[in-house]
């Protein structure tokens, strides 16, 4: 039938020739595979990227996928007059390893706070270095730097404040760890500022 | 015909067949395949959801804290009440993490050790305990994965074994269950005595009083309270009605009791985590057999029970805190706290040889520095009776003020049996951490009665004193780790606070303050002596202490 309707392959003298209905399909179709490469092309670089799409699979500097999400929250800071102590939340990347999201924390608890009514328990230019997880023994190890001692005000509140904050942080955000040590410098302290001893690990439960 | 026509159609799907492949290959829109699945799991999942659904506020409520706080969801699916979070505000709410696989559209949060996998349109969870199918499904909309509340409340809670609970009447989410460790009291009648049992979860210190006649306090420090299930009524025995109260850190049982009951007592069972009180009549022929652990036995107009009817006060060591290079916390005018502590012990000092026969003896009595573990070493050394350690406080602003008063944390005592238990397990006999253990346990004997003074001090102080009462407080001090005998620990002002601070330095403020700290000694050596009973077993109460310190020894 479509042969059928086909015009005759002869055609008159000074007559334009006719294109055939095929090639017409064809750049119908070209014209139909570029849309679909540039919408897959947007997709992938152009379109915003959602919430979710903020998370998502890296790849490692070996060219490994892994994963990386986000992980909520609480660091805990003392309200400003002494009187207790409040939470904040917020959001950590993650790559599910408990050692690295501890820094993290640590280091969110080292940017203070942001809520109002609430004061830093980390003396200021205090960093947290490094962090460590034993899962054997449910132990964990945070390093903080010089500044943590070095820049304390003193005073048992202040000083039970800082330990407060940075233990209790860790018990609410990471129920496996039962025991924390804190570091100074890579090293361990006898005390912050004289009162409270440094040299032991600290059962996370009394802290809570 | 039909087979041209058919060739006809082969080629015209070819070039689009080709395209998908094209991008297929290129890994550029399998996320659309994977929501087509999905779709196809539920096909009505994505038209339901309702757009223009408007953000609603609810309140999550904490039980185990007490805090509440808001959170906003959406009825996102059309014709249905099922309240969505977002996933973002999901994991805050379970301080969750979450894990995004964009290739699949695949969330997967993790809650603690659990892991829950949900893809957006499906009704489908895959948990560690296996698949779940839900009621409704999780929409995908606005560049977020939507969850139903349904989804905590019947899979996410039960699996971890929380309560979690939606009312949507009340927009209100409960999580968690209250983490109480004193959870009932039961009363047992034994002929003319009456036992009122105090179940606990563990080992708590408490203190026993009776701050009107008829009535006896027990004061539980850190406890935490099922104010529901810990009291009575009714009159059972010579226990006529009993009520708790959830202090801020502490917990206080009243029991009111008949006026038939001469004398109380207190001990504990199931190693310390029943705490049983024994109310007698005046006359008493059959006598419980308990298992006495520092036991109290006093009449019950006496007041105050604790085993500070074992002391006599003779020897009072104050410590002033800080020295030599270790000045301690420095005022913004410059007032260091090393000075204000001495110069308020040697005013201490002063009031006490003057106003009483106590031997007073000091840490420190110039400007040097000490270990803090020596400073507990000389009052040991010394005999003492009772130690004291002053000090002033500092904050990170000038929002603090106030004087608070710490005896040692009995929490601390048992981490060091934890600690203790481990070391010995792992063969470390480290001697310094075996003698800072041992010291840590004997201080804990002292507890009790550590409290009183430390209520004593604060009072005192508070009332001669303009200052703002910051109440009695409970730490792991390494200073009072390792005496023996009653101590606390005093924060007289906050050196931060500009007027406090020029107050400290102040030697009337400085003297006023040592009056009323040796007006409290002066109280506490008082109710000692007035309650140096005969204990139970018919020793004298300073004859078991020197005992005591001679087993410590």
């Amino acid at each position: 039938m479509t042969e059928s309707r086909r015009p005759p392959l002869t055609r008159r003298p000074g007559s334009i020739p006719r294109r055939p209905r095929r090639r017409r399909w064809r750049w119908g179709v070209a014209l139909v595979l570029v849309a679909l490469v540039a919408l897959a092309g947007w997709w992938r670089f152009g379109r915003v990227p959602s919430a979710l799409d903020e998370l998502g699979d890296r790849k490692t500097p070996t060219g490994q996928e892994e994963l990386i999400g986000d992980r909520a929250v609480v660091v805990v800071f003392p309200q400003w007059d002494a009187s207790g102590f409040v939470t904040e939340e917020r959001q950590i990347s993650s790559r599910d390893r408990i050692g690295e999201d501890l820094l993290r924390v640590m280091r969110s608890l080292c940017r203070g706070p942001s809520i109002s009514g609430a004061v830093s328990s980390l003396p200021p230019g205090t960093q947290a270095l490094a962090a460590f997880y034993d899962e054997a023994e449910g132990s964990a190890v945070v390093d903080f730097s010089k500044e943590l001692v070095t820049g304390h005000p003193g005073g048992s509140a202040a000083e039970s404040a800082t330990l407060t904050s940075i233990l209790r942080t860790v018990a609410l955000n990471f129920p496996e760890v039962r025991s924390c040590v804190i570091l100074v410098d890579g090293g361990q302290v006898e005390t912050l500022a004289g009162h409270l001893n440094l040299d032991k690990p600290f059962d996370l439960r009394r802290w809570l | 015909m039909k087979r041209c026509s058919g060739g006809s159609k082969r080629r015209s799907a070819a070039p689009w067949l080709a395209a998908w492949g094209l991008c297929l290959v290129c890994g550029m829109i399998s996320p659309a395949s994977s929501q087509v699945s999905d779709v196809l799991d539920d096909p009505l999942a994505l038209r339901r959801v309702a757009s223009e659904a408007p953000d609603v506020s609810l309140t999550v409520h904490h039980e185990a804290t007490g805090e509440t706080r808001m959170i906003t969801g959406r009825y996102l699916l059309q014709g249905s009440q099922e309240m969505y979070l977002r996933s973002a505000t999901m994991a805050t709410v379970l301080k969750a993490s979450r894990f995004w696989q964009s290739a699949v559209r695949r969330l997967d949060l993790k809650i603690g050790e659990r892991t829950y996998r949900l893809t957006g349109g499906s009704r489908l969870v895959v948990t560690d305990d296996g698949e779940v199918l839900l009621p409704v499904p999780v929409l995908d909309h606005a560049g977020d994965l939507w969850l139903p509340l349904i989804l905590l409340e019947q899979v996410i809670g039960p699996q971890i074994r929380e309560r979690m609970v939606w009312d949507q009447d009340l927009g209100r989410l409960s999580l968690g269950s209250v983490d109480f460790n004193i959870n009932s009291l039961k009363v047992e009648i034994l002929g003319r005595t009456t036992l009122v049992r105090i179940a606990c979860d563990k080992p708590l210190s408490y203190r026993t009083g009776s701050p009107t006649r008829g009535v006896i306090e027990l004061k539980i420090y850190a406890g935490r309270v099922n104010t529901a299930a810990v009291g009575m009524t009714s009159r059972r025995g010579l226990a006529l009605s009993a009520r708790s109260r959830q202090m801020r850190d502490d917990v206080v049982i009243t029991v009111v009791v008949d006026d038939l009951v001469g004398r109380y007592r207190t001990y504990t069972e199931d190693d310390g985590a029943q705490i049983v009180l024994v109310l007698e009549e005046e006359q008493v022929d059959v006598m419980p057999d308990p298992v006495p652990h520092g036991h109290a036995e006093v009449n019950i107009d006496t007041g105050p029970v604790d085993v500070t009817h074992q002391l006599e006060i003779r020897t009072v060591v104050i410590d002033p805190g800080h020295g030599g290079h270790e000045v301690g916390a420095v005022g913004r005018q410059g007032i260091l706290e090393k000075d204000v502590n001495m110069a308020v012990a040697r005013e201490l000092r002063r009031f006490l040889e003057r106003e009483s026969n106590l031997e007073v003896v000091l840490t420190r009595d110039r400007d040097e520095y000490l270990e803090l573990g020596d400073r507990a070493e000389i009052a040991n050394t010394a005999d003492g009776d009772l130690f004291i350690s002053l000090h002033c406080n500092s904050w990170f602003n000038d929002g603090a003020h106030g004087l608070e008063t710490y005896f040692l944390s009995p929490a601390r005592t048992e981490w060091a049996r934890n600690v203790e238990a481990a070391e010995n397990q792992a063969g470390m006999t480290e001697p310094g951490d075996v003698e800072f253990i041992v010291w840590e346990l004997v201080q804990n004997r002292f507890i009790s009665s550590s409290s009183r003074l430390a209520e004593l001090v604060q009072e005192s102080i508070c009332n001669d004193v303009d200052t703002l009462n910051r109440g009695v407080r409970q730490a792991g001090f390494r200073v009072l780790v390792g005496a023996y005998m009653p101590a606390v620990l005093i924060e007289m002002g906050f050196l931060s606070h500009a007027r406090e601070e020029q107050r400290l330095g102040e030697r009337s403020y400085q003297r006023e303050l040592a009056r009323a700290i040796g007006r409290s000694i002066l109280e506490f050596r008082e109710i000692t002596a007035s309650m140096s009973l005969p204990a139970a077993d018919g020793s004298q109460g300073s004859g078991i202490q020197e005992d005591q310190k001679e087993r410590a020894r």
